[in-house]
């Protein structure tokens, strides 16, 4: 439970308001009543359960929730605070747990692998998207429909725009600075080095996570469908262990 | 059903800041040039600016950078919308997130916007929280009786599916002019338009981008959420979804291809920004519209739309696509 | 000549603890005018008070002071305790030396000095208090009851048992409040009208009770013991001194679609009605909104006609055609009358919060969500399909329902913060009547916690999990979502074992809050009582005076007061009948008579403190051809309003004089 003696002590609950960066207040008053997760897109995917993790931090599993792999699964949709009879503001407390996480070392192989598309364009380019599309099947389709080579120049062009969305200089040195200035240069270039600690399914197992097998047959294992439910009141949990385990070996990133 | 009062407190004027979005400009830029010709169309004026970034706001829910980075860079964008007196009208759900949530922050903790100025003041700019910032689903709302003056071509016998996204609804759910979970005003509008909403079941389900563009490798994960997603669009059987976030529109367009070319699904339904489809009945140019960024063709529903009559007998515009059947080599 | 005794209590530790209690009675005994001073370890108890009587005889004490807790506790204590011993009860002062003193300051010293100079400024002022005589005011021995639910009814039938007029007053057509809309009870299924209904009916044949129905309460005027309460009965339409309650009208009315209030929305009724079979007074009542006939008379036609989209015609009468006993009157203008009454029964009731505001869950859009109350209505025998359990959307019975508990309740965001303490229990009941009704069906009940405090409570809930089957699902739903094929899917999580779960179900029924009445807020006003933060009546003390409110001879009974079941209900009702007979018991009220008094010798006759006082409380009069103001101290509340306005210091208020304000004030 709490994670050793001092966590008893008093003043212990602010201790993941630090966490937050005292950015986000009201996590005591969860009264874990479950609307959060009942409606979660994630939780329906994963074992990642924003109530659970309130709860973990409330009784000082701080250090179960920062390390976990459930932490990175949020979707960001906000459902959880829209339907939050506390108005507990929980996406937000999920970015700060995550610098949290980062600061003990969890989560930096996440952070990397956008570190690229976003900061990096930002900071070369004022935009966080590429003008460069790397699918190529996108690309092919763009070609198709607007009868270009399908790069979004010659889209642009097309129809009358310029073909690139240019910032002006002034504003890339005025961004620049800021980034400069204020820490996020040198947090990019130090990213390299950051080797993750790492993560656990803390909450679950990988086997919970919804799998697409790409095979042959490209079927998809779905946790639910559209298809009318074919018995009637058939309370539909989405515990995945029992169709994972029927559908052999899980756990295999693809 | 909208809030009456949030609605009357919006104030529309002649000359306001179209706050370009990054997946606008660089994936669907049909967003920015239909912004451009259909405002004008209903007395609003769009200015832009080349030194506006990405809003930058963005890079601290990736986790890419922390709020001091982020603060300052947001603050700076809504300076150049200050320094001319306009308010900011934003085209997707994240902007407008990230600039009201950190404006909204600033106001509220002098001590945080005076740091913040600090740092601008090394650039020349100071913030001073004066800026609305709207979305461009208020603005459009509040207009939807000029709207229906001004269709040129009634979308008669279109059918249209809806989908608002998250983050405005959700995220401000008590400032939101509507309501989280049975919103209406998109419907309003497309019906002020000439045409019809049909209904789907998931149609508040989020679309999925979360995890797919924005934490870019955890996209199978999130791919039998977007799947059910549009296979209840497609039991609709709606000419297009109709979205108000370029990111809500890049993952269902593109997911859309994403699963045809993996044989597992047919999905054909377009996916169109909110203001392509006032762009179309207002009668702005489809070629400026940007169909032709999109991977799942509009090719059906511009055939319909050609034959609808236009208010005042006129012909349409040239209108058509490129042929399909041209093959075009794609660069390695 | 003042002879002062002075006695400080200890209160256990919670003085004497920080104050020192001894050398305050020490210091205090040295002033000239204390003839006895001392320190006791708890003056409220009998030998605490056998201490104060004693030293009066012995030291020939004329005033007391005792410095101790706050005087809302034990001033009435001590003033029976020198009332006994042959002292006016009016000559005793208390310092407050806890609540003011040793609970509020952290050092010793400083708190020892400030008890000090608190009892020694209370020394000083007592000496130059007078005997004062308590006032005698008349009671009207009748009550005034307003609300004919249960709880009302309960007080009527009490106080009339006791011997007493009671006006019993009810806004809708008939007696019996939310509890006539029940099928049955918990925990013991009893069907609600079977046992209502003789109370009902006892009400009506009580030789002490009048049964005003179709009526409100207009204005209150007067105090404790002498109300004047203006009753507004709004036009019916119908003579109850004539009608026979044959219903021949009801059979005629062409209108047949106006939405039936009684069966919460569900159902229609026709224009003219009775709301239930059972309704007492039976007599049916005309809805002036949607009445063809009543365009006429009103010159142009009720919007609602419109609603409902009728094309009016303007000579219809059947139902006046068809009365036998030539009871309709269609030129009913209502009546207004003002009745005596000693006392006032509040006891209003609530109404369930609509679940419009609950979107996700579809409340007040899709057909088969349903509130608590309209599931009540929709197994009902009485109700809008004759009890059969069947969706509104096709008729169908659902095999599978879903119960969702706190929908406006323990909600700050878009409901209440309150637990409305009822759905838990009518839940499981619902579960049980679903179960009885379709026995091969599924109950699920989504809840956060369980509450079922009350007798056989607890055993009622594991009745429906263990023996009936109905299952508990801890987790609050999400979403309500309506299907392509006209069920509905419901997200929730079971929180015991951590994942979301779905259910797929053909009925939803959300356990909407208690709230209070839409028009709770503004009949306070015009009572002159309070409510709280919530909208529901407040009591005048939390633990100790549930049925009595802050306004002397208004008393409070049922669901106005805060979400209760009916045997809390009923359990109020007696309570409040108890208070009105205890008050109706005296030949007159005794009232407190530290009032305002002019001296007309030096009264000019302005009428500035007439003016100020806010209980109407100041007269004119003639005295040796002047006229002058007079204070009538039955109604004088002792605010002070009118001492403070006179220019000429002709009012004074008995225990303010100047001498007593300022040695209390003065160093």
């Amino acid at each position: 439970m709490r994670e050793s003696p001092i966590d008893w002590l008093p003043g212990f609950d602010k201790k993941f308001s630090e966490l937050t960066h005292r950015m986000v207040k009201d996590l005591e008053k969860c009264m874990q009543c479950g609307k959060c997760t009942a409606q979660c897109p994630a939780a329906k995917l994963s074992s990642y359960n924003p109530r659970q993790i309130i709860r973990d931090l409330r009784i000082g599993n701080v250090e179960k929730v920062i390390s976990s792999q459930e932490l990175w699964l949020c979707f960001f949709c906000s459902g959880c605070y829209a339907v939050c009879p506390q108005d507990i503001n929980f996406p937000f407390a999920i970015a700060m747990l995550r610098y949290a996480a980062l600061a003990k070392g969890y989560g930096w192989e996440e952070v990397k692998k956008i570190k690229d598309p976003y900061a990096q364009d930002y900071y070369d380019t004022g935009l966080s998207v590429s003008p460069d599309e790397k699918n190529l099947g996108i690309r092919a389709e763009v070609a198709k429909n607007s009868g270009t080579d399908g790069r979004i120049g010659s889209v642009r062009r097309k129809m009358g725009l310029p073909e690139k969305r240019v910032v002006s200089d002034k504003a890339l040195a005025e961004i620049r600075f800021i980034s400069d200035a204020t820490g996020m240069t040198d947090l990019l270039k130090g990213m390299e080095k950051k080797k993750g600690v790492p993560k656990k399914w803390n909450y679950g197992s990988p086997a919970d996570l919804v799998r697409i097998k790409r095979g042959p047959h490209q079927k998809f294992q779905d946790i639910d469908d559209t298809r009318e439910s074919r018995d009637p009141g058939e309370v539909r949990s989405q515990k995945l262990e029992a169709r994972s385990q029927k559908s052999g070996p899980a756990g295999k990133k693809e | 059903m909208p809030r009456k009062k949030l609605v009357e407190d919006i104030r529309v004027s002649d000359r306001m800041f179209l706050f370009q979005p990054c997946v606008g400009n660089n994936k669907y830029p049909g967003i920015i040039s239909a912004a451009q010709d259909a405002m004008p169309k209903l007395g609003v004026e769009m200015v832009t600016s080349d030194e506006q970034t990405c809003c930058g706001g963005f890079l601290t829910f990736t986790n890419v950078a922390q709020p001091t980075s982020t603060m300052p860079a947001v603050a700076r964008n809504l300076c150049l919308a200050e320094e001319q007196n306009l308010d900011v009208v934003a085209f997707c759900n994240g902007c407008h997130t990230f600039l009201t949530e950190f404006s909204h922050f600033m106001n509220d903790r002098p001590p945080v916007k005076g740091v913040v100025n600090v740092i601008l003041s090394m650039i020349g700019r100071e913030y001073k929280g004066t800026a609305h910032i709207y979305h461009i689903i208020e603005v459009l709302y509040k207009l939807k009786d000029r709207i229906a003056e001004q269709v040129q071509v009634p979308l008669t016998g279109l059918r249209f599916a809806t989908h608002y996204g998250c983050h405005y609804l959700n995220g401000f759910k008590k400032t939101a002019i509507d309501d989280a979970f049975m919103p209406t005003v998109m419907e309003e509008i497309i019906r002020a338009c000439g045409a019809e909403v049909v209904e789907y079941g998931e149609n508040r389900a989020c679309c999925g981008t979360g995890l797919t563009q924005v934490i870019l490798h955890k996209e199978e994960l999130a791919l039998p959420h977007t799947k059910r997603k549009l296979e209840s669009i497609k039991q609709a059987e709606a000419d297009a979804v109709v979205v108000q976030c370029p990111y809500c529109q890049a993952q269902l367009d593109r997911m859309s291809q994403k699963l045809n070319s993996r044989k597992a699904g047919d999905f054909r339904t377009p996916t169109m920004h909110i203001i392509q489809l006032v762009g179309l009945a207002l009668g702005v140019d489809p070629v400026r519209l940007g169909f032709d960024a999109h991977a799942i063709p509009f090719d059906k529903l511009l055939a319909k739309y050609r034959k609808l009559p236009k208010r005042d007998g006129a012909h349409h515009k040239d209108t058509k696509t490129q042929s399909r059947k041209q093959e075009v080599e794609v660069p390695a | 000549m003042a002879r002062v005794g002075v006695f400080i209590c200890h209160c256990g530790v919670n003085i004497a603890g920080k104050v020192d209690v001894a050398r305050v009675a020490e210091i205090i005994g040295r002033m000239p005018e204390v003839a006895f001073s001392t320190d006791y370890k708890f003056m409220c108890s009998s030998p605490g008070q056998k201490l104060v009587a004693d030293a009066v005889k012995e030291h020939g004490l004329n005033r007391i002071v005792v410095a101790a807790c706050s005087p809302k506790m034990h001033l009435p204590t001590f003033q029976k305790t020198i009332a006994k011993s042959g002292l006016n009860q009016y000559l005793i002062s208390m310092a407050n030396i806890r609540e003011q003193c040793s609970w509020v300051t952290l050092d010793s010293d400083e708190a020892t000095e400030k008890a000090i100079d608190l009892v020694r400024r209370q020394a000083k002022r007592v000496a130059h208090q007078d005997p004062l005589e308590d006032v005698a005011v008349a009671i009207e021995k009748t009550a005034v009851v307003i609300g004919g639910g249960v709880s009302g009814i309960q007080a009527a039938l009490d106080i009339a048992d006791g011997g007493r007029k009671v006006i019993l007053v009810e806004k809708s057509p008939s007696l019996g409040g939310k509890m006539a809309q029940l099928d049955e009870t918990f925990p013991t299924l009893d069907c609600s009208q079977c046992i209502l209904t003789p109370k009902m009916v006892e009400a009506a044949q009580h030789p002490n009770i009048e049964i005003r129905a179709n009526t409100t309460v207009k204005k209150v005027g007067g105090y404790v013991g002498n109300f004047e309460v203006t009753l507004e009965r709004r036009p019916t339409c119908v003579d109850a001194t004539r009608c026979i309650a044959c219903g021949l009208c009801v059979t005629k009315c062409p209108v047949r679609d106006v939405p039936d209030e009684f069966n919460a929305g569900l159902g229609k009724r026709r224009a003219i009605a009775t709301p239930f079979p059972q309704a007492v007074p039976a007599i049916p009542v005309i809805d002036r909104r949607y009445c063809l006939r009543l365009k006429d008379s009103l010159g142009h036609d009720p919007k609602s006609q419109e609603d409902l989209g009728h094309v009016p015609r303007a000579k219809c009468g059947a139902c006046e055609k068809i009365c036998p006993a030539g009871a309709i009157n269609y030129d009913d203008k209502g009546a207004e009358e003002t009745v005596k009454a000693g006392a006032i029964v509040v006891a209003t009731g609530y109404q369930e919060m609509s679940p419009a505001v609950y979107t996700e869950y579809g409340g007040a859009t899709y057909p088969d969500v349903l509130t608590g109350l309209q599931f009540e209505r929709l197994v009902s025998s009485t109700g809008p399909t004759g009890g059969h359990l069947v969706r509104p959307s096709d008729g169908k019975e659902p095999q599978t329902i879903v119960f969702v508990q706190c929908v406006g309740s323990r909600d700050p965001s878009k409901g209440h913060e309150y637990c409305s303490g009822i759905c838990c229990m009518y839940t499981a009941k619902h579960a049980l009547l679903y179960k009885h009704h379709v026995p091969s069906g599924q109950a699920y009940v989504c809840y956060i916690d369980v509450r079922s405090p009350g007798k056989n409570y607890e055993q009622f809930i594991r009745r429906a999990i263990e023996e009936e089957d109905v299952r508990y699902i801890r987790g609050r739903v999400g979403k309500v979502q309506r299907r392509a094929d006209g069920r509905y899917r419901v997200f929730t999580e079971d929180t015991l074992v951590g994942r979301p779960v779905s259910i797929d179900a053909d009925m939803v029924v959300l356990a909407s809050a208690v709230e209070p009445q839409s028009d709770a807020a503004s009949l306070a006003q015009t009572l002159g009582i309070s409510y709280d933060a919530d909208g529901f009546y407040t009591e005048a003390h939390p633990k100790l005076k549930p049925v009595e409110t802050a306004t002397a001879g208004v008393f409070l009974a049922g669901a106005c007061q805060g979400p209760k079941d009916i045997p809390a209900s009923v359990q109020q009702g007696s309570a409040a009948a108890a208070k009105v007979l205890a008050l109706f018991a005296n030949e007159t009220l005794r009232k407190s008579p530290q009032v305002a008094q002019v001296d007309s010798s030096a009264c000019t006759g302005c009428l500035t403190c007439a003016y100020v006082c806010h209980y109407s409380a100041i007269e004119e009069k003639q005295v040796a051809g002047r006229q002058v103001a007079f204070v009538v101290a039955g109604k004088c509340q002792g605010c002070g309003a009118c001492a403070a306005a006179c220019k000429n210091k002709a009012v004074t208020l008995a225990q303010f004089s100047d001498d007593e304000v300022f040695e209390e004030m003065m160093r």
